[in-house]
C-alpha cells in the first residue's frame, strides 16, 4: 500500500543522517498497513447479510428518529409502509426526497406511512438534509448499519414497500420514479 | 461433461502453478538451468489449462448450458449473443477465471518477448506469475467455482444484471482487467531485480513499456467506466467517488507516479527505493481493488457480487506486504540513495513534487474509501464520507498536480537559472492570468473554478511552448518543414513529446471537469403533451412516448424536440427507460443527449402518466463535457507515441 511508500527518503536528505528515523517510520507504516488488513479481515469474517426477497416478511426494527421518537416497524401493522434508505451525500436521494414528502402529506390519512432511514450518514448532515427538503415524515439514522444489514441493501437509495400484513410487496433499487412509486403504493394500501 | 473436464483441467493447472512457483524460485536462487526450464514449462502448462477452461465456460454461455450454475445465474436464452459473451466477466466466479485467463496471456507474452533480453530475471518473474495464477486458480476451485453443475437443467437462466447490459459496460471491465492484471508484470520484474540485486536502471528501461501498456488500458478502462456512468446511470455525472470507482483510480495514481519517478532513476540514479515502493504499492492496490470490488466490503452502488473470497485476498495481501517489505529491507543498502544534490528549481524536484502529490491523493482517496470500515471499528457506527470529502481534499491536490504538470517540463535537470525560468514561464503565466481575469469578469462564479481554468491555460501554453522550442531547435540545424520537424520530434523523442501530448489530454479533461463541477445546471420538470420547457438557450417540447417490447426487456422511449434560442429546430432527444423482465425492480436509464463543443444537453426520463399524457424529466446542461472524451482520445494517442519504438531501435532493444 502506498503508506509503506513514505520511508523512501527525499533525495535531498543526506544518507545515514537519520537512518533510525526512516526505519521507525517504515516499521510504523508497515504495522499500520497490517492493522488495516486485519480490520478488513475482521469485517470479512462477519456473517453475510441475507438478501431479502419480495413476498418475505419485512424484518422488524426499532428506529430512533432524529426528532427523538421511537418507531417500531411491527407496530405499524395495518398500514402500508414505504421504507426508504437514503443518505445526505447521495445525489439521487435529493431528487426523490420531495416525492416521498408529498406522498407522506397526501397519503398519511389513507393508511400509508413513510419511513426514512439514513444510511452511512452523520447526524448534522442528516438534519441539514431534512431541513433543506422540509421533510416531516419520520426519519432516523441507522446506527451501526443494523437495519441496512437486516434488509441487505445494496446501496442508497433503496426503497421497500411493506403491505399492511408486514410483508415486502415490492422493492426498488436505485432512484424512485413517479410512475413506479404510485404503482407500488397501490399494492400496499390497506 | 465438458464442465467436469474443465474443472479437472483447473485442478491440474493449480498443481502445475505450484510446481512453477517452486521451480521458478529454486531456478532463480540456485541459478540452475534445469529448474528454470521446469519452471517455464510448468507456467506454460498452467496457462494453457486456464485458457482451455475459459474457452469451455465461453462455449457454455454461448450455447445456453443452464445446467451450469454460473451460466444460469448470469445469462438467459433471450440475451443478445454479445452479452452472453460478456457474461463471462459479469459474475464473481467467471470474472476471477477471466483474471487468470488474462494473466496467462500476459505471462506467455512476457516470456516470448523478454526471455532473451533479461534471461536472468525470468525464473523469478515466472515464479511470481505462478504465485498469482495459483492464487486465482485456488479461488476458482474452492470459493468461486464457475463449473458447479445443477442436478437438472433449468429451461432458462436468471438473466444478466441489467446495469451490465450496455455496450460500454461490456468493454470497460475488459480494459480494467487488462490494466490491473498487466501491472503484475512490472511488479514481478521488481521482485526479480530485488532478488538478483540488480538494481540499476537497465531493467527499468525494459519494463517501462510493460508498465505503460497496462497503464494505458487502465486509463481507458476508467474513462469508459465514466462514459458508462454518464450514459447509463442517469444522474448527469461521470464520477461519483464510489468505492468501486476509487479502487480503479488508486493503482492508476501510483502507476502514474512510478512512470514519472523511473525517469528520475534513469537520468540521475536516485529514487531507487521510492520506485520499488511505488510499484509494490501499485500491485498491492490492485489486489485491494479486486478484493473490494469482489467482496462487498464497502457499501457501493456498484457491488455486483457478495462472497466468501474476502479472507483469501486478505491473506494474500498480508503475504505480499510482509514479503515485499522483507525484500526491500534485505536490499536497503543498495537502494539507499547516492545523493545527487538538486536545486529547488530543478526537474528532479518537480518529479518529486509530482510523486508526493500523487501519493497524497492516493492516501486521501484510500482513507475516504475505507472510512466506513475504520469508523465502524472506532465508533461502532458506519459513516461514509462520500463525494464532498473527495472534492474538498482531492480538488486542490489535483489543481497543484496540474500546475506542476505545466511547470515541471520547463525546468532543467539539476538546476534551472531564474532567468531561464522567467523566460519560459512568461507566456504561460500571462495566458493563465488573462484566462482568470476574463473568466471572472464574464462568468462570475467560484474563484476556484476560474483558478482551475487558468491552470489549464498555463499547462496548455507551457506544453505548446515546449513543442515550439523542440521544433525551433531542430530547424536551427536542419532543412525541414514545420510538420516534418514535429513528426521527427514525435518519432525520435517520443517518450518526451508523447508524454507532453498525454499532458495536453489531461488538460482537456481538466477543462471538462471544471465545467461540469462548477457550471452544471439541473432542472426537474413534469411536462404534459406538447408542453414546452425553457432551459438555458434551449426550448424542449414533450412530443409523446413509445413502448416497445424487445427480447428481454420493455423499452419506454420519450420524444422531446429541442429548439435553440432563435427558434431553430436542433434535434429530437429520446431518453429511454428499460424495464427488464427478469428484474423489473431495477429499471435502467438511457439518457437523451445532444453534444456540442461547448455543452451537453442531457435528459433523463424519470416517470410518466398512464397513457403518456405527461412525463417527468430531469434536464441537465453539462458544460464542456465532450472535452473529457476528447482528452481521453488525446491521452491514448500520446501514450501510443510514447510507446512507439525509436527509429534507431533495432528489433532487439525494447
Amino acid at each position: 500500500m502506498n503508506s509503506a511508500a513514505e520511508p523512501a527518503p527525499v533525495p535531498q536528505a543526506p544518507p545515514r543522517a537519520r537512518p533510525s528515523l526512516s526505519l521507525v517510520l517504515a516499521v510504523f507504516l508497515l504495522v499500520l498497513a497490517l492493522v488495516f488488513l486485519g480490520l478488513l479481515g475482521l469485517r470479512v469474517l462477519r456473517p453475510d447479510a441475507t438478501r431479502l426477497e419480495v413476498g418475505q416478511p419485512a424484518p422488524d426494527f426499532v428506529l430512533e428518529t432524529l426528532a427523538g421518537e421511537r418507531v417500531i416497524l411491527s407496530e405499524l401493522r395495518g398500514q402500508g409502509v414505504v421504507l426508504n434508505f437514503w443518505a445526505s451525500w447521495c445525489d439521487p436521494c435529493r431528487d426523490e426526497a420531495p416525492l416521498l414528502e408529498r406522498a407522506w402529506r397526501t397519503e398519511a390519512g389513507r393508511g400509508i406511512v413513510v419511513l426514512g432511514v439514513a444510511h452511512l450518514d452523520q447526524r448534522p448532515a442528516a438534519l441539514r438534509f431534512l431541513e433543506t427538503f422540509d421533510l416531516t415524515y419520520p426519519n432516523g439514522r441507522d446506527q451501526g448499519g443494523t437495519i441496512a444489514e437486516l434488509y441487505g441493501i445494496r446501496g442508497v437509495p433503496e426503497t421497500y414497500f411493506i403491505d399492511p400484513e408486514g410483508m415486502i410487496a415490492a422493492r426498488l433499487i436505485g432512484p424512485l420514479s413517479e410512475d413506479r412509486f404510485s404503482a407500488y403504493l397501490n399494492r400496499i394500501r390497506p | 461433461m465438458a464442465a467436469h473436464l474443465a474443472h479437472l483441467t483447473l485442478v491440474a493447472g493449480m498443481i502445475f502453478a505450484l510446481l512453477g512457483v517452486g521451480a521458478g524460485f529454486a531456478g532463480g536462487y540456485a541459478r540452475n538451468q534445469a529448474w528454470r526450464r521446469v519452471g517455464l514449462r510448468a507456467l506454460i502448462t498452467t496457462a494453457v489449462s486456464i485458457i482451455f477452461a475459459t474457452a469451455v465456460l465461453w462455449e457454455a454461455l454461448l450455447r445456453d448450458r443452464f445446467e451450469l450454475l454460473y451460466v444460469w445465474n448470469q445469462s438467459e436464452a433471450a440475451l443478445a449473443v454479445f452479452y452472453k459473451f460478456a457474461a463471462l466477466w459479469g459474475g464473481q466466479a467467471g470474472s476471477l477465471l477471466f483474471w487468470a485467463f488474462i494473466l496467462s496471456l500476459y505471462a506467455l507474452l512476457v516470456n516470448l518477448w523478454l526471455r532473451r533480453r533479461l534471461p536472468q530475471f525470468m525464473p523469478w518473474v515466472n515464479g511470481v506469475m505462478c504465485v498469482n495464477l495459483a492464487f486465482f486458480l485456488l479461488l476458482c476451485l474452492i470459493p468461486a467455482n464457475p463449473f458447479v453443475t445443477l442436478p437438472v437443467r433449468p429451461p432458462d437462466g436468471a438473466g444478466l444484471n441489467p446495469l451490465l447490459q450496455n455496450y460500454w459496460m461490456v468493454i470497460h471491465p475488459v480494459m480494467l482487467y487488462l490494466g490491473y492484471v498487466g501491472l503484475t508484470v512490472p511488479f514481478a520484474f521488481a521482485v526479480g531485480a530485488l532478488a538478483l540485486n540488480q538494481l540499476d536502471a537497465t531493467w527499468l528501461r525494459t519494463i517501462r513499456r510493460w508498465t505503460l501498456v497496462p497503464w494505458l488500458f487502465l486509463s481507458v478502462g476508467i474513462l469508459m467506466g465514466s462514459q458508462w456512468a454518464y450514459m447509463e446511470l442517469g444522474w448527469g455525472g461521470y464520477w461519483a467517488w464510489d468505492p468501486v470507482e476509487n479502487v480503479s483510480l488508486l493503482p492508476w495514481l501510483t502507476a502514474t507516479a512510478f512512470l514519472h519517478s523511473i525517469i528520475v532513476q534513469e537520468q540521475r540514479g536516485t529514487m531507487k527505493m521510492w520506485n520499488m515502493v511505488m510499484i509494490g504499492a501499485t500491485y498491492f492496490l490492485i489486489l485491494l481493488g479486486t478484493f473490494t470490488t469482489r467482496s462487498d466490503i464497502v457499501a457501493s452502488v456498484h457491488t455486483f457480487a457478495r462472497s466468501s473470497i474476502g479472507l483469501y485476498f486478505v491473506a494474500l495481501m498480508v503475504v505480499v506486504l510482509v514479503g515485499y517489505a522483507a525484500l526491500l529491507w534485505a536490499r536497503r543498502t543498495v537502494l539507499r540513495e547516492e545523493v545527487a544534490g538538486a536545486a529547488w528549481f530543478s526537474r528532479e524536484s518537480a518529479f518529486l513534487g509530482n510523486n508526493w502529490l500523487l501519493a497524497g491523493i492516493t492516501f486521501a482517496t484510500l482513507w475516504g474509501t475505507y472510512f466506513p470500515v475504520l469508523s465502524e471499528v472506532f465508533t461502532g457506527d458506519q459513516i461514509a464520507v462520500a463525494a464532498p470529502y473527495f472534492r474538498k481534499v482531492n480538488g486542490p491536490l489535483f489543481l497543484l498536480l496540474l500546475t506542476l504538470m505545466g511547470v515541471g517540463p520547463l525546468l532543467n535537470w539539476r538546476v534551472t537559472r531564474l532567468e531561464t525560468l522567467r523566460a519560459r514561464l512568461t507566456l504561460p503565466l500571462v495566458g493563465a492570468a488573462i484566462t482568470f481575469l476574463c473568466g471572472i469578469l464574464l462568468w462570475p462564479a467560484s474563484a476556484f473554478a476560474h483558478a482551475g481554468l487558468a491552470v489549464c491555460a498555463l499547462v496548455l501554453l507551457a506544453m505548446l511552448q515546449a513543442f515550439a522550442e523542440g521544433i525551433r531547435a531542430r530547424q536551427r540545424t536542419r532543412e525541414e518543414t514545420l510538420l516534418e520537424s514535429l513528426q521527427q520530434l514525435m518519432r525520435r523523442q517520443g517518450r518526451r513529446y508523447g508524454g507532453y501530448v498525454v499532458h495536453l489530454g489531461i488538460v482537456c479533461m481538466g477543462v471538462a471537469i471544471v465545467g461540469n463541477e462548477f457550471f452544471q445546471e439541473v432542472r426537474h420538470v413534469t411536462l404534459a403533451l406538447e408542453d414546452a420547457q425553457v432551459m438555458g438557450k434551449y426550448t424542449l417540447v414533450y412530443r409523446g412516448m413509445d413502448v416497445s417490447t424487445q427480447a428481454n426487456l420493455t423499452e419506454y422511449r420519450a420524444y422531446l424536440s429541442v429548439r435553440g434560442a432563435n427558434g431553430k429546430w436542433l434535434s429530437t432527444l429520446e431518453p429511454r427507460r428499460n424495464v427488464y423482465f427478469k428484474t423489473p425492480d431495477a429499471p435502467t436509464s438511457e439518457v437523451g443527449l445532444r453534444t456540442t463543443a461547448l455543452e451537453d444537453l442531457y435528459v433523463v426520463l424519470n416517470g410518466w402518466e398512464e397513457g403518456a399524457t405527461a412525463a417527468t424529466f430531469t434536464i441537465y446542461v453539462n458544460p464542456l463535457m465532450v472535452w473529457l472524451w476528447v482528452g481521453g482520445i488525446i491521452l491514448v494517442l500520446g501514450t501510443l507515441i510514447a510507446l512507439w519504438p525509436h527509429p534507431a531501435d533495432g528489433p532487439r532493444r525494447d
